[in-house]
Parts: structure tokens; C-alpha cells; sequence
């Protein structure tokens, strides 16, 4: 990064440290994690903060509402909510971070006009429709069928793993149009309204105790053939455009929540108390905390890298999937340390006095989804393998 | 304290790949099973290039550049598995005249407690000690026991009597030489690292078993997946400890130990499973694998291993929220 980059990129880190100041004590309060109604309330009102401020659509054109933003400045931002304790995305993440900048570089002059705004005032959620029972890690191999009848698709079959499915507004669906075609070219990419006849939602419980994913089925559901994004069959490459969105910058936010984690933890087992002594005293125990803060560190250091590989025009590449594999089972090894540090109190998800352990286990059960969600470790690991070091793909 | 363009550090390392081609082959240790003393002519070749005294001021014939410079030419010198007492001679160089020619050999131990089993103490002038301070000792006074050693290329000795230190430094200048220390270090793990992957790579790359190349098995290619997600991380953290040290940034210490840790670990992987991937020529004196894996022991152990550092982290931790 150049030096006037770097200042530039200063500034603008001082005046977003300053709104969030000035915001984040003006928020409401919380809702409770299973009152998705009020979930989906307070993501809008944060989310159109953002868009008040000028800060939704960082990176996105101010014709959508979005406004001019450098990859340093988007890092920035979010590393400044993250410090600050700003809300994530919540309802918001699939928008946000997924539909938006897809249908920016892959949808009509006349969808990104229609979708965009209201995904950056907050005022529309979005849900991902992928995943099927029969097409995880092997999407390709979906089966929701649309055909073409006069200016509607008329869809069926089902989705699951729909993030935010039962609050969302739109669907981001891909679909089989043509089952004769090889199975990469016969798939499309629609902007389903989820308020149409004949979906219906079913939310799924996960281990965690939440309802974020749900199954959905499609029962003859008519979408009109305008709210296709880019070219029917050419929806594989849409799809790819959205898996290149999510392995974006969100992750730093995570990150940097995981960083301040770790401190409250290491302050947390000095009030653990053992037989001898406290946790902390254990020698064992805090080799496992430094060590996950070290690895912590490690990954602030490749997210530097990659924000000045960023800055020079050098793509992500497999250095996406080292970030993510590496990212995700060190937040995993976090809650591992952190239900052995508490012992007795890991038993239950409510924090004993001066304690956070209800926090960290809870944590420690959302986040067994990032290692199957977004392509799981094993895929991640074949990535790296085939791009990063040459090794042959799977034979059939 | 200068820095390196691209250019510049790309020419070197080119430099290095040619020496380590030229003066450490390894050949002589793939053909003898015993323990090999530095070769003067192989060392002072790697002074000539300027290597040694990368970090020492130009009054004694160095470099005066920083750490950001110099993990990038140690991560070479790891990946050609160079042998001596590197580190210890660049820092010694420092401080002492006729250490970047190679004329004088600095070695060292980074604390004074424990069994001082030294590396290279038999082709050394000098033992350097941290601890309250930087002890420099001649090793001429010192009654020591050449031991036969893990690592067929880093002679070591037990020191059984010291002579009379020379103090060259206070508490502040040893903890400076330790972070140093700790950050090439990692930086040599790194390359080692690196090392253990592209042979293995190479190996997997070219063996058959069951009418296919062994790196199409899924088990191969997640194995060498971590090991080369491990280097990359490794990697990033050491150019990070790096530049926090050349900048005296206060989170410098912190970030020197998570990258001991880091490549230790990395290295660890990398060293063990690289012989595994080699299958039962892994498991022989002749081929490579051995070596790195012997070498990375040695490396892990100066400046404080990785488990040390990962207390030296936890200690970081809590008063200082990020």
C-alpha cells in the first residue's frame, strides 16, 4: 500500500471510529437469540444506521446507494465494529455480503436497481437456496427443477441449509433448467420472492439450540423469468461469483471478536477455581490459551498479507481456502480450550458469576457449523492441494 | 537500519540457492554416518555474500540492515538446510569485529539455567550467554565434552566449565538479542518447512502405487494441505514479528513468540510428515527427510521452544486487549 493510501485509509478509520461512537449507544437493546422476529427488527435498524451514515454498500456504487470504498478501507471498517462491539450483519449476512455484490456484477441494469437499495437500507432480507439433501458439498448435483411456462419458471423441489430462510424476503435459488445438459451447464440462477404460493419454511434446530438454517420446499411456485440473474444454464458461474463473495472480508470480523475472546478468557481462568490453585496456575492450561492466541496472531498476519496482496491487484486464489480452513478450526481450537479451562462450569450455557462460560460454550456450538458451511475443511484441503501445490484431482 | 528492495532480496536469495547448491549438499553426510564439523571454507563463503553480518553495522563490515531483510534471507538459508551457528554470529556481529568476514565464529546458548548444550561449540571462538545481560565467553577457556549429536549436521557439545565472561550487554540489549534471536529462528523453521513440503511433494508427485501417483490419494493430499497451510501462516507471522521489531512496536515480543510457536509447530508437521510421505525411504540415513526433521529439533530448541513461547503468549494476554 502506498503511503497515501495509508493515510487516506487512516482518516477514514478515525471517522468511522467517531460514528460508531456517536451510534452504537443509540441502538435498542439486544433481542433475545431465539426471538427471530425481533432478530430481523434490530439487523434492520443497525443496518440502516450503516446506510444513514453512509457506510451500507462500502465498495458497491452510490448509484445503489453504496459508496466508493477501498479493500483496506472495507477491512477497516469492519475491524472497527468489530473493536468497537458493533452488531454483525445478522439477518443481513446473506445480502449483504453474498446477493448484493453478486446481482452488482451478474444481474440486469433493472434487478440492481430493484434489489440492491433495499438490501442496503436493511429493509429486505435475504436467504441462500443451495444446498439440497442430495447436493452439499457436491452442489452441482442439485435437483430443484425450473420450467419455463409462458414468462414464469414454474419450480419444484426443495433446499436446505437456507440461512435465515423463515425471515427472508428473497431467495437467492439455483435451479435445474436444463437436466439434459452436463450437469455444470443445466443450472440457473433466480431472485426468488419468498412470499410467492407454495414455499413453505421449516426451520431446523441445530445443536447450538437455533433456528438460523431451514428446509424449504417448492411446490409448483411461479417465479416471473425477469428475476433471473445473468443468462438461463450460465448459473453455475453466478453461483461461483457468490462463493468468491463469502470467503470476503466478513471473516476479520470474526476474527478480531476471537482476539478479544481470548483475553477475556485468559482473565477468566484466573477466577477458575481448581483444586490447586486456579486454572491459570495450571502451566498446561496456559500453553493451550497462548498457543490459540498465537495462532490468532497467525491469522491477523495472513489477513495483513492478503489485504496488501489485495491492494496490488493479486487475486485470492487457494490463499482464500488456506484463510478459511485455518480461520475456522482456530475458533474451533478457542472454544475446545476454552470448555476445558472451565471444567464443571462448561456444563451449563448459563454464565456463573464473573464467569463468561455460558458464552464460550455457546460460541463453541455455533461454530461447529463453519468447518461443514461455506465448503467444508475436506474441500478446502483438496483446494489447497490441487491449486496450491499441483496435486492431482480425484479420479472418477 | 536499511531496507531491501524486491530486487535485491530476490538476487540473494538466488545467491543462497547457489551456495547451499555448491558448499551444502549434504552430500558428505548422505555418505558417512559421522557427525560433520563446519566446514571454514563453506562458512566464510556464506559471510562473503553477506549473510552473516546482514544485521551489523558498517564499521564491521555488515549489512546494517533490519529484521524484515534478514527473515527473508534466513528462510532461504533454512530451505538450503545451511549449516552453522548463523544466528548467534549475526547477532555476535553486532558487537563484535570479524564476525561478518567469518574470520570469527560466535555460538550461543539463550539461557543460562539448564544442561548448556551448545551448537557448533567445537568450530566457535566465541559462546555468547543471555541471560541478566549478554555474556560472551572464549570458548578456548571452555572445558567442554563433545556429545554425538541428533543432528549429523549440528556438531553439539555439553559444557562442563565455563572460562570468565566478557559482559557486552545489560538485561534490555539480551532481551533484544533474544527477540532477534527467536525471529530468525522462525524464520530458518519456515524454510525448513518449506523444504519438507516441496520433497515431499516431489516424491508424491512421482511414486505410483495401485496404478495411480500416490498424491491423488485424498489422505496424501490433505496431509500435505496442513503442512502447507502451516508454512503460509508460519510465514505471515514471522514478516509480522519482523516488522514490529524493526518498528519497536510494543506488541513485538508478543508477535515474536506466536511466531516461534507457529513455525515450530509448522515445522514439526511438515519434518514428520514429510518422512511419512516417503514411506519407507523416509525411514532411511540416505535420503533428506531425516534431516530436516533432526534439524528442526535443533531450531525449535533455541531462543525457547514452541512451548515456552506459547506461555510467553498466555502472558500477553488479558491486561492488553487488542
Amino acid at each position: 500500500m502506498s503511503r497515501t493510501e495509508a493515510s487516506s485509509t487512516e482518516r477514514f478509520r478515525v471517522e468511522v471510529h467517531q460514528w460508531l461512537t456517536e451510534v452504537l449507544p443509540t441502538l435498542p437493546d439486544r433481542p433475545p437469540r431465539d426471538d427471530w422476529t425481533a432478530q430481523r427488527a434490530f439487523d434492520s435498524v443497525w443496518q440502516r444506521t450503516m446506510y444513514d451514515g453512509g457506510y451500507a454498500g462500502l465498495g458497491l456504487p452510490e448509484k445503489y446507494g453504496g459508496r466508493p470504498a477501498s479493500i483496506a478501507e472495507q477491512f477497516a471498517f469492519l475491524e472497527e465494529c468489530a473493536r468497537a462491539g458493533a452488531p454483525p450483519h445478522g439477518c443481513n449476512l446473506v445480502g449483504i455480503t453474498h446477493a448484493a455484490p453478486t446481482i452488482l456484477t451478474e444481474a440486469s441494469e433493472e434487478l440492481r436497481q430493484r434489489l440492491i437499495p433495499p438490501i442496503l437500507r436493511g429493509e429486505e432480507i435475504w436467504c441462500q437456496g443451495f444446498s439440497e439433501t442430495e447436493a452439499g458439498s457436491d452442489l452441482a448435483a442439485l435437483r430443484c427443477s425450473a420450467v419455463q411456462d409462458g414468462d414464469h419458471y414454474v419450480i419444484n423441489g426443495h433446499k436446505i441449509w437456507t440461512t435465515h430462510g423463515h425471515v427472508a424476503d428473497w431467495c437467492e435459488l439455483l435451479v435445474r433448467t436444463d437436466p439434459t445438459a452436463p450437469r455444470h451447464k443445466g443450472i440457473t440462477y433466480l431472485a426468488l420472492p419468498m412470499h410467492l404460493d407454495g414455499i413453505t419454511v421449516r426451520p431446523i434446530r441445530t445443536l447450538a439450540g437455533e433456528r438460523e438454517y431451514s428446509q424449504v420446499t417448492f411446490d409448483n411456485v411461479r417465479c416471473p423469468v425477469n428475476l433471473r440473474v445473468g443468462e438461463e444454464n450460465n448459473g453455475w458461474h453466478v453461483a461461483m461469483v457468490t462463493f468468491a463473495h463469502e470467503r470476503g472480508a466478513t471473516f476479520i470480523y470474526d476474527l478480531i471478536r476471537a482476539q478479544q475472546a481470548v483475553n477475556r478468557l485468559a482473565d477468566n481462568a484466573r477466577q477458575v477455581v481448581r483444586a490447586e490453585g486456579s486454572a491459570w496456575d495450571d502451566a498446561g492450561v496456559r500453553r493451550d490459551i497462548g498457543r490459540v492466541a498465537a495462532q490468532l496472531d497467525g491469522m491477523w498476519a495472513l489477513t495483513r498479507r492478503a489485504i496488501s496482496d489485495a491492494a496490488t491487484g493479486h487475486g485470492p486464489g487457494a490463499e482464500a481456502s488456506v484463510a478459511k480452513l485455518f480461520g475456522t478450526e482456530t475458533l474451533q481450537r478457542l472454544g475446545d480450550v476454552a470448555i476445558k479451562v472451565f471444567g464443571p462450569a462448561a456444563l451449563t450455557l448459563d454464565n456463573l458469576p464473573g464467569l463468561c462460560n455460558g458464552d464460550f460454550v455457546h460460541e463453541r456450538l455455533v461454530d461447529t457449523r463453519s468447518t461443514i458451511a461455506g465448503g467444508t475443511s475436506q474441500v478446502q484441503r483438496n483446494i489447497i492441494a490441487e491449486r496450491l501445490l499441483g496435486l492431482p484431482r480425484e479420479s472418477a | 537500519m536499511t531496507t531491501l528492495t524486491g530486487q535485491e532480496t530476490a538476487a540473494l536469495q538466488e545467491s543462497i540457492r547457489r551456495l547451499a547448491a555448491q558448499h551444502f549438499d549434504r552430500a558428505g553426510v548422505r555418505e558417512s554416518a559421522d557427525p560433520q564439523s563446519l566446514d571454514r571454507t563453506s562458512w566464510r563463503a556464506l559471510c562473503d555474500i553477506g549473510v552473516v553480518g546482514m544485521l551489523a553495522p558498517a564499521s564491521r563490515g555488515g549489512l546494517e540492515l533490519g529484521l524484515r531483510a534478514a527473515v527473508d534471507v534466513w528462510e532461504e538459508c533454512g530451505y538450503g538446510l545451511i549449516t552453522g551457528p548463523m544466528t548467534w554470529s549475526a547477532l555476535g556481529a553486532t558487537r563484535l569485529d570479524g564476525v561478518s568476514q567469518g574470520d570469527t565464529v560466535v555460538t550461543g546458548l539463550h539461557d543460562s539455567r539448564g544442561q548448556l548444550v551448545a551448537e557448533h561449540l567445537d568450530a566457535a571462538d566465541r559462546l555468547v550467554i543471555l541471560g541478566d545481560g549478554i555474556d560472551i565467553y572464549d570458548v578456548a577457556d571452555i572445558d567442554y565434552a563433545q556429545m554425538h549429536p541428533l543432528d549429523p549436521l549440528t556438531p553439539v557439545a555439553l559444557v562442563n566449565r565455563l572460562g570468565q565472561p566478557e559482559r557486552i550487554g545489560d538485561n534490555q540489549d539480551a532481551l533484544q538479542w533474544s527477540l532477534r534471536g527467536a525471529c530468525l529462528t522462525a524464520a530458518s523453521l519456515v524454510g525448513a518447512t518449506r523444504l519438507a513440503i516441496d520433497t515431499a511433494r516431489s516424491h508424491v508427485l512421482a511414486r505410483t502405487q495401485f496404478g495411480r501417483l500416490i498424491g491423488s490419494f485424498q489422505s496424501v493430499k490433505h496431509l500435505l494441505a496442513d503442512m502447507a497451510v502451516g508454512a503460509e501462516v508460519a510465514s505471515a507471522a514471522v514478516s509480522q514479528a519482523a516488522q514490529a521489531l524493526d518498528a519497536d512496536d510494543p506488541d513485538a515480543r508478543r508477535y515474536v513468540s506466536s511466531a516461534k510457536v507457529l513455525a515450530g509447530d509448522a515445522a514439526s508437521l511438515a519434518a514428520r510428515s514429510s518422512i511419512q510421505l516417503h514411506g519407507g525411504m523416509g525411514y532411511t540415513w540416505e535420503a533428506d527427510p531425516h534431516l530436516v526433521w533432526k534439524r528442526i529439533i535443533v531450531w525449535d530448541n533455541a531462543f525457547g521452544d514452541a512451548e515456552t513461547n506459547a506461555q510467553l503468549v498466555a502472558h500477553c494476554l488479558g491486561d492488553n486487549r487488542p
